[in-house]
């Protein structure tokens, strides 16, 4: 089977190559734990603090205020769920959390958690584009507020929040904040001091590094107080128990080193191929561009095609010829109610949110893949149209009005 | 979504696809709130179906269902038609548990046909 081309890199990345070979060298060379107090458990842990000062550059952060943990789902918890146990066991009741409609699940279940065990939660919608309404947010914080959580940039449509503002707002009022920065990491510069937040969760697979390993940035100043979600040992100044992966550790730091090496020239030629892309398919009649496009992240288009069925849509673009690997809005089931709950946030139909493709580019994306992916989609869209008996009165009747 | 080469294959590239002309019967099925539609074609002669075609908005095996009652119909005799039922599409495209409701469409689309009759135009 022909390889597919590669347009979900909001899904995970592959490996760049210096990140290979320096876990490969980490796998054959180093093995010994990083908490022994031997030599080579010394060697273990100074590879260990190279790496944490690698993925402190990346945010502008002291490499104390690196945790690991094993992803971003990880972090998030530890973050979210740190929190309000720091804050539960402070002022011996629950609190109220602040997070929007349109965050990663990552972040929504264990908010949900929270909910169910007392906690009040408001969740923020979000503009036609995406975006959350900063004043909107003020207007909601209340003396026992305890967290802020909103990621930095949406995985389904690249969205970009005004994170700046609202840790101006958190700082005001005394609130941590908590960013998921899974897919910004990378892309966008991070200064987690001139953004002003307090906890920021980062993946190693979403910017070319292993899957499986994460961090949580911790500010020490002022601090940011939460309690551990796993025990035993005490690693990670007691915040994240267990034994150090150096090799997964390593491939992130790389993979940071990578990024922060040509961020700005990386992302330039993504957001031109991305445009390109977007140029080509907005030929196609009824195409909608999902997310504000101006507030972007470079490397996600997301687009939902009119008078297609979003399983349809799928299945045709993932097979056949000239394959793609691309994700939807559509649940395997294809049942309306499950269609993404970020495009029914902005507004779209249970329909239109269904068929919706995310096309995500990264460091390996090329022009070719822009060009057959953009005839791939237009062959495909353009074939299940004129299957459709819906499809025909549909335009006759936008020709006639 | 895993699907059966039947319904791969038929979708990807169906044997009857459109409104083939002339139409002497048409009938169309939906679920609830258009979710899939089918509507088949029929071209009749002494009392045969000569060609069936169809159109579909649906999922892929939607598409494949409307194909596979196409390419049973073509040949078939009028009075044999409404032998068919879900079972046999079911087991034609090896249908998975939650799409065995685009039998039922063909079914419904068939029914619907048997008592739609078009009216040629002339030549």
């Amino acid at each position: 089977m022909m390889q597919a081309i590669y347009l979900d890199n909001a899904a995970t990345t592959a490996l760049a190559p210096a990140v290979l070979s320096a876990m490969q060298t980490q796998l054959e060379k180093c093995y010994a734990n990083p908490a022994s107090t031997h030599g080579p458990g010394r060697n273990a842990a100074q590879v260990v603090a190279q790496a944490r000062t690698q993925v402190a550059n990346l945010i502008q952060a002291r490499p104390e205020e690196i945790v690991w943990t094993s992803g971003a789902t990880e972090a998030n918890n530890l973050a979210i769920k740190g929190v309000a146990d720091f804050h539960h066991r402070q002022q011996r009741k629950p609190g109220h959390i602040i997070t929007a409609r349109t965050e990663h699940k990552a972040v929504i279940d264990p908010v949900r958690d929270l909910e169910s065990r007392g906690w009040r939660v408001t969740w923020l919608n979000v503009d036609a584009g995406g975006r959350i309404d900063v004043p909107a947010l003020a207007q909601v914080l209340t003396h026992d507020t305890a967290l802020i959580s909103v990621m930095h940039v949406n995985n389904e449509i690249g969205v970009i929040q005004d994170i700046s503002a609202i840790a101006r707002l958190a700082r005001e009022n005394d609130i941590t904040l908590h960013v998921d920065a899974a897919q910004s990491l990378g892309k966008l510069p991070i200064d987690v001091d001139a953004l002003g937040v307090d906890l920021l969760s980062m993946s190693a697979h979403k910017l070319h590094g292993p899957k499986g390993v994460g961090a949580l940035y911790v500010r020490q100043r002022p601090k940011a107080r939460l309690l551990a979600q796993i025990q035993g040992g005490g690693h990670e100044q007691g915040l994240r128990s267990g034994t150090l992966a150096p090799h997964q550790i390593v491939g992130f730091a790389a993979a940071c080193t990578l990024a922060g090496s040509d961020m700005a020239e990386e992302q330039g030629r993504i957001a031109t191929l991305r445009n390109d892309l977007w140029g080509k398919l907005k030929t196609l009649p009824g195409l909608i561009r999902n997310g504000n496009g101006e507030k972007t992240v470079a490397g996600i288009l997301n687009i939902s095609v009119e008078g297609v069925d979003g399983e349809a849509l799928l299945a045709a673009v993932t097979g056949g010829e000239q394959a793609l690997a691309v994700s939807s809005g559509s649940a395997c089931s294809a049942a309306r109610a499950e269609s993404s709950y970020v495009l029914r946030a902005l507004g779209r139909t249970p329909e239109l949110a269904g068929a919706s493709l995310r096309l995500s580019l990264g460091r390996f994306s090329t022009q070719a893949d822009v060009d057959i992916a953009a005839d791939k989609i237009s062959w495909e869209v353009n074939r299940l149209r004129a299957l459709s008996p819906l499809w025909e009165v549909s335009s006759k009747m936008q020709a006639a009005s | 979504m895993i699907y059966s080469n039947q319904i791969e294959t038929r979708f990807r590239n169906p044997g009857y696809p459109g409104a083939a002309q002339p139409i002497d019967l048409t009938g169309r099925a939906e679920t609830p709130g258009s979710a899939a539609v089918l509507q088949l074609y029929l071209q009749i002669e002494n009392g045969r179906v000569m060609r069936a075609s169809f159109q579909a908005f649906g999922c892929p095996a939607c598409i494949a269902a409307g194909d596979w009652a196409c390419e049973w119909l073509t040949g078939r005799k009028l009075v044999q038609i409404n032998t068919l039922n879900a079972t046999q599409i079911e087991s034609a495209l090896e249908l998975a548990p939650a799409k065995r409701h685009v039998a039922l469409l063909v079914e419904d689309a068939l029914a619907n046909a048997l008592t739609n009759t078009v009216t040629r135009n002339p030549p």
